[in-house]
């Protein structure tokens, strides 16, 4: 179907042409000429647009505006013209100036309201709410799918309409083909109708109702149709809308599902007519998450083949779209999204555990810290999934619930699948608001059984406009045991996969979160875990903190050591002023920290006098305003291999009489595919990351605690980055503050850079 | 008896809470020869108010804690009624000051009234020994005579349209918690299932238009069936129930939500409307009339045969008897009161109100009509006329004392007091600090927030004891109106 636009690109090039007879100024006369007659073409394939759309009534327009009855004017042509700009609706389910209200752009434009909506606004899918909400199309039970629905509806009278049989029409000829009584459409050859039924075999064994009279599940000889699926999205819970690339002429596009709610009855969902790559086949699931067949067919009902679509959460706005995004990053270029491809690599996978190869998951348990239900894990169509399709088990994990909605939590979150195909495999242990990912359901766990280990997995952070990048965080190579640090009324922050699995699992993505929309208020960018559940070890291990007085303000200092001293194990704590230091500074510390003040020329005399097996470096500025920074984080520096521990560090700016509060350093993240970059964790990294403890490439510079033994090596120069390992553990569970400050800043040691043992960020863009 | 009932504000009147619960029961109370009366904290005299009960409905601040505390001390009986959880959440910040405020309120009063048994567990978090007791939102009025009537016609005019109308209809958003349109969004996947029907299917969302922000319209466009969306009036909301066949009204399981009442249930049941209840079963008391899922909804609408249903409006009557009867419930409370005693005021303690980080005048303006002490502590910067102020001085607090207090100073400070200072025109006499026993600091204090976090509390305790030994024996209560948590982590341990 040529697009208004397509007619508007051959009037320029007439326009141009150096062989345009009359010269320059029959060239002018002539352009002239066409620009009016480009203009009335314009008015007319427009005025055609309005008043063929189904958004404009005639009838209805000319009884609400009965001038425009009196005057005699067309009433498609009047709303063009003039209509619009009057505040006139062109129909009852199209409001002119809600639309104009909601899309600022348009109204700036000029553009005939209605107009923009059927040549732009619908393919973009501008809000429907600003219409009146009677004009969703109705799924009514009787003919349950509408056809194709063009963002772009320019056919002129040059243009034939393509007609195409619907499957009802399809009638009984020979030839037909019918599957569990659908008519599906024409054999063209007789060799194909066994291909077909492969297919919907195949449909049928992956979702969980296999036909053993038909062919063996899984070994699907499709034929390939001359088309690919372009495009497909949610437009809501039960909607999917797909775009399709026919390659040789208007195809129809006919989708199929089993409805899981009706003991598997396979059922048609969605016939269109796909003409050119801008039409949409919207397709009404039964179920979100169940497997597709598309069977693509000739308008004349003669078959072209067949597309599965395994996974439909893959595609744009569904549970598992930021998987894709993860699957398909790196290596694709400018090259579209293969979800057919990416799809039936992972069902590939899937199918062979079914048949028989050990899975690397065998059930999951699921932590109900801090949730309330509404995630997915609870809602039916997906537990209708794991149970049915991804065949895994669902029981609790965590401590025993005492309130009724943790009681109520834990009986709603198990699940026994009726499918046992999973023997041998590990268990997935999830917080209850990620759902797990499609590669660790499909992944097999192959000749692993002799290893029992425990792996923290990667995870992918979803917002919840799914128009947002998502934020894959891969973990380190290393182990990533130190950093599970479960606190009581604080959801896990990784997945984990207990028992089987390799050392390499720990890359493989286990589990998306997706995050509410709200923001961190102040009160939880100061104390992120309140309540009288302890965070860390009982009592710290004895610290000394290095502080530099020099670069200190005087009364900034006072506080800071006061602060310290009123943080968790305050009175087995030391301090170490290094450098120059006023009196009345040594005597404050001396009061605050009796017996447990010293002063030394420089750092390396401290480490040389060290009587604890901690030291901590507070910079210049930083406060403890959280008492159990210490606690937490020495009880971080307990495990083998963390070469030290941190905190976020947050800071207010004042407002007016309000402030505004903002995470300022959380450390700096691995970043991918550079060999030396790091990405600093601001306030969107730490939102991701908050309430749980990760691996840094450097520690926030101004706040952290090591080992003793440790300081030395880093004061020394010269220091070979390849002869480092272990991790820098950092945490959103507490927070410290710095305060605002004026002059150079220094900061006296900085850890080495530890990138191997960091977790990995990246955004994944749709 | 006369009961008052402590609200925030004028407005509150109108609010769902105040009109559900106390308007539906002041005529049956009142037959009961007890009379129940809001009354505006604002306007709130602890010292004169003629009431025999007093019972804190949603002022959280510290007139409400004054007013019990004084309230208490004439043998008042004292009650605060807790229908809203924003109180178990023990792990979120945000809700820390009310935590601090229910920890502070509950040593004052002798019981407190919940929306349901788990809103009174989290009172017995609290404070174990407290007597409570549950109110039912009430029914608006008794059964309608006509519900069998209503409810033929209901499902006939369903199965004539071959029309599913569905409602939902309440408030669709909390400033703390994701509740209302987000369930609505969440739960509302159930919804295509109900094509099954071959009918079709519209729900109508009721609603504030508060809620109606980008991102509460957002979650409704996810919703899989056809939406209506209407600004909520009470008119509105009788006409919807009037015209619904269903009610959707799912709940999420975080306190906020379990701790509901049954009203909105039993509201859509006593209109003739069928109740589809997914989520936390807090209609559980209701019965097998709550249908859990579509599939026995939609068995029952293919047979005919729904739960709400003339043949069982006779157990329907009986449960809103048991659940929602205005006149059960007013008659339930009328025991558990007057069995209740008030306490015998214990000791001539002194009143005093310490303000913290962020100021409440007029609870300033109470303790001191109460001829109680308002005392400023180092983080407050409130323009008052302070009793006591405490400021930070080098190596402690120094503690000034009004000329009008001065004479209330037990004789061992009275003999501390060196010199006179003058503070915004008034005079003061100062009792000098010295080092904190406690934190060996003095508690530092200025208006940096990380400073205030982190020395707050510690500061709080030494006031306390500062005052004790200035005074003597005193009921100390925190003014804090700041979002922060600022008192400390364990917001359930006493502050003084």
């Amino acid at each position: 179907m040529p697009s208004l636009s397509k007619k508007f690109r051959t009037l320029k090039r007439l326009r141009f042409h150096p062989r345009a007879p009359g010269g320059l100024s029959g060239l002018g006369w002539l352009s002239g000429w066409l620009t009016g007659q480009r203009h009335r073409k314009r008015d007319f394939l427009a005025a055609k647009l309005i008043s063929q759309s189904s958004l404009f009534e005639s009838r209805w327009y000319l009884q609400t505006y009965p001038d425009v009855a009196d005057s005699g004017t067309d009433p498609a042509l009047h709303y063009l013209d003039s209509g619009w700009r009057e505040g006139r609706d062109p129909g009852p389910h199209f409001s002119t100036n809600a639309y104009l209200r909601a899309n600022v752009d348009v109204a700036r434009s000029g553009a005939n309201p209605l107009l923009h909506f059927l040549e732009f606004g619908y393919s973009e899918g501008r809000g429907t709410w600003d219409h009146r909400p009677g004009s969703r199309p109705v799924t009514s039970p009787g003919e349950p799918f509408g056809e194709a629905a063009p963002c772009v509806n320019l056919s002129v009278p040059d243009d034939p309409p393509v007609r195409w049989v619907r499957a009802v029409q399809l009638g009984q000829a020979d030839g037909i083909l019918s599957v569990d009584g659908l008519p599906v459409g024409y054999i063209r050859h007789p060799a194909e109708r066994a291909a077909i039924e492969n297919s919907f075999a195949w449909l049928a064994g992956f979702s969980g109702y296999p036909r053993e009279d038909v062919v063996k599940f899984g070994e699907v000889d499709a034929i390939d149709p001359p088309c690919s699926l372009l495009d497909s999205w949610y437009l809501d819970q039960s909607r999917l809308r797909t775009r399709w690339l026919p390659s040789s002429g208007p195809m129809v596009v006919r989708v199929f599902q089993h409805d899981p709610f009706c003991s598997g009855t396979l059922m048609m969902v969605g016939e269109g007519l796909a003409t050119t790559s801008l039409d949409f086949v919207d397709v009404s699931l039964w179920n979100p998450y169940f497997p597709l067949l598309f069977v693509l067919a000739e308008p004349d009902g003669r078959l072209l083949g067949t597309r599965p679509l395994p996974f439909p959460s893959l595609c744009r706005g569904g549970l598992h779209y930021p998987e894709l995004l993860a699957l398909a990053r790196g290596d694709r270029g400018s090259a579209p999204i293969d979800i057919v491809g990416q799809g039936q690599l992972l069902s590939e996978r899937l199918i062979s555990i079914v048949r028989g190869a050990a899975p690397l998951v065998e059930s999951m348990r699921v932590d109900l810290s801090g949730v309330d239900g509404t995630e997915p894990l609870f809602q039916p169509d997906f537990r209708m999934w794991l149970d049915q399709i991804a065949g895994i088990s669902i029981g609790e994990d965590g401590p025993d619930a005492a309130e009724s909605g943790q009681s109520f939590l834990a009986a709603a979150v198990g699940l026994r699948s009726r499918r046992s195909f999973r023997p041998g495999g590990g268990t997935l242990v999830l917080a209850a608001d990620m759902v797990p990912t499609l590669s660790v359901l499909c992944a097999a766990g192959g000749a692993i059984g002799k290893s029992r280990r425990d792996t923290l997995l990667s995870l992918i952070v979803a917002e919840a406009d799914v128009s947002q990048p998502a934020t894959l965080f891969e973990l380190p190579p290393t182990d990533s045991a130190p950093f599970q640090a479960p606190v009581p009324g604080v959801r896990s922050a990784w997945p984990r996969l207990i028992g089987k699995s390799r050392k390499s699992d720990g890359q493989l993505v286990g589990a998306i979160r997706r995050r509410r929309t709200r923001d961190l208020t102040d009160a939880e960018l100061f104390v992120p875990v309140s309540g009288p559940e302890p965070i860390g070890s009982q009592e710290p291990e004895p610290i000394t903190w290095l502080i530099w007085p020099e670069d200190w303000d005087d009364d900034v200092l006072e506080q800071a050591l006061e602060a310290l001293s009123l943080s968790s194990g305050a009175g087995s704590q030391r301090i170490a002023l290094i450098g120059n230091s006023d009196a009345a500074i040594s005597d404050l510390a001396d009061r605050l920290f009796p017996g447990r003040t010293r002063s030394y020329e420089r750092a390396e005399f401290a480490a040389d006098d060290a009587e604890t097996s901690l030291v901590g470096y507070l910079g210049s500025g930083v406060i403890l305003h959280d008492k159990r920074c210490p606690r937490l984080l020495s009880s971080l520096m307990r495990h083998d291999g963390v070469a030290t521990a941190s905190c976020a560090i947050v800071s207010t700016e004042a407002r007016g009489k309000t402030f505004r509060t903002s995470v300022i350093d959380a450390g700096k993240l691995a970043a991918p595919s550079m060999d030396a970059a790091t990405i600093q964790v601001g306030e969107g990294e730490a939102g991701r990351l908050w309430r749980t403890v990760y691996s840094v490439a450097r520690p926030p510079r101004d706040l952290w605690i090591a080992r003793f033994s440790s300081l030395p090596e880093w004061l020394r120069s010269g220091l070979r980055p390849q002869d480092l390992s272990g991790q820098h553990l950092c945490t959103t569970l507490v927070t410290a503050s710095a305060l605002p400050r004026e002059g150079h800043r220094t900061t006296r040691i900085r850890p080495p850079a530890l990138k191997d043992g960091a977790l990995q960020s990246e955004a994944l863009y749709g | 008896m006369k009961i008052s009932v402590l609200i925030p504000s004028e407005e509150f009147k109108q609010y769902a809470g105040a009109r559900i619960r106390y308007g539906r029961l002041k005529p049956h109370l009142s037959q009961l020869g007890i009379d129940i009366a809001l009354a505006n904290v604002a306007e709130f005299a602890p010292d004169k108010a003629e009431c025999d009960v007093l019972i804190i409905s949603k002022c959280h601040d510290a007139r409400a804690l004054i007013a019990a505390a004084a309230s208490l001390e004439r043998g008042i009986l004292v009650g605060v009624d807790l229908f809203d959880d924003y109180f178990s959440q023990t792990s979120d910040s945000r809700l820390a000051r009310y935590r601090i405020w229910l920890s502070q309120i509950l040593p004052s009063c002798d019981f407190a009234l919940c929306s349901t048994p788990a809103m009174a567990q989290t009172v017995e978090d609290y404070r174990a020994d407290l007597p409570w007791h549950v109110v039912n939102d009430p029914a608006d009025g008794d059964t309608p005579n006509d519900l069998s009537r209503v409810l033929a016609a209901k499902l006939a005019k369903a199965k004539d349209d071959q029309m599913l109308r569905l409602a939902w209809f309440g408030v669709g958003d909390n400033p703390h918690f994701d509740v209302g349109l987000s369930d609505v969004a969440a739960y509302s996947g159930i919804l295509s299932r109900l094509r099954h029907s071959g009918m079709d299917v519209e729900l109508t969302v009721l609603t504030n238009s508060r809620a109606l922000s980008p991102r509460g319209l957002a979650m409704l466009g996810e919703v899989p069936v056809r939406t209506r969306l209407l600004e909520w009036s009470e008119e509105r909301e009788r006409r919807l129930l009037r015209d619904a066949f269903a009610c959707f009204i799912p709940v999420n399981a975080q306190g906020f939500s379990a701790a509901k009442s049954l009203n909105r249930a039993v509201t859509a049941l006593v209109a003739g409307c069928q109740v589809i209840s997914v989520g936390y079963p807090l209609y559980a008391r209701l019965g097998q009339r709550i249908y859990r899922d579509v599939e026995s909804f939609l068995e029952d609408l293919a047979s005919g045969r729904m739960r709400h249903a003339p043949n069982s409006i006779e157990q329907f009557e009986r449960a809103v008897d048991d659940l929602a009867s205005a006149k059960a419930e007013a008659a339930g409370l009328a025991t558990f009161l007057t069995s209740r005693k008030a306490r015998k005021a214990g000791g001539a303690a002194t009143l005093a109100l310490v303000h913290g980080f962020a100021i409440n005048g007029p609870a300033h303006k109470l303790v001191q009509s109460l001829g109680g002490l308002s005392v400023a502590s180092p983080y407050c910067t409130g323009d008052l006329a302070f009793d006591v102020i405490f400021q930070k001085e080098a190596g402690g607090f120094g503690m000034l004392v009004s000329d009008d207090a001065l004479p209330r100073l037990v004789p061992g400070a009275s003999r501390k007091v060196r010199e006179n200072t003058s503070v915004p025109g008034r005079r003061f006499w100062k009792i000098p600090g010295g080092l904190d026993p406690q934190t060996g600091a003095g508690g530092a204090a200025d208006r940096d927030v990380p400073v205030s976090l982190a020395t707050y509390a510690t500061s709080m305790k030494s006031i306390g004891v500062h005052m004790s030994d200035a005074f003597g024996p005193c009921r100390l209560f925190l003014s804090e109106t700041s979002g922060l948590p600022l008192a400390g982590l364990d917001s359930r341990l006493a502050l003084f």
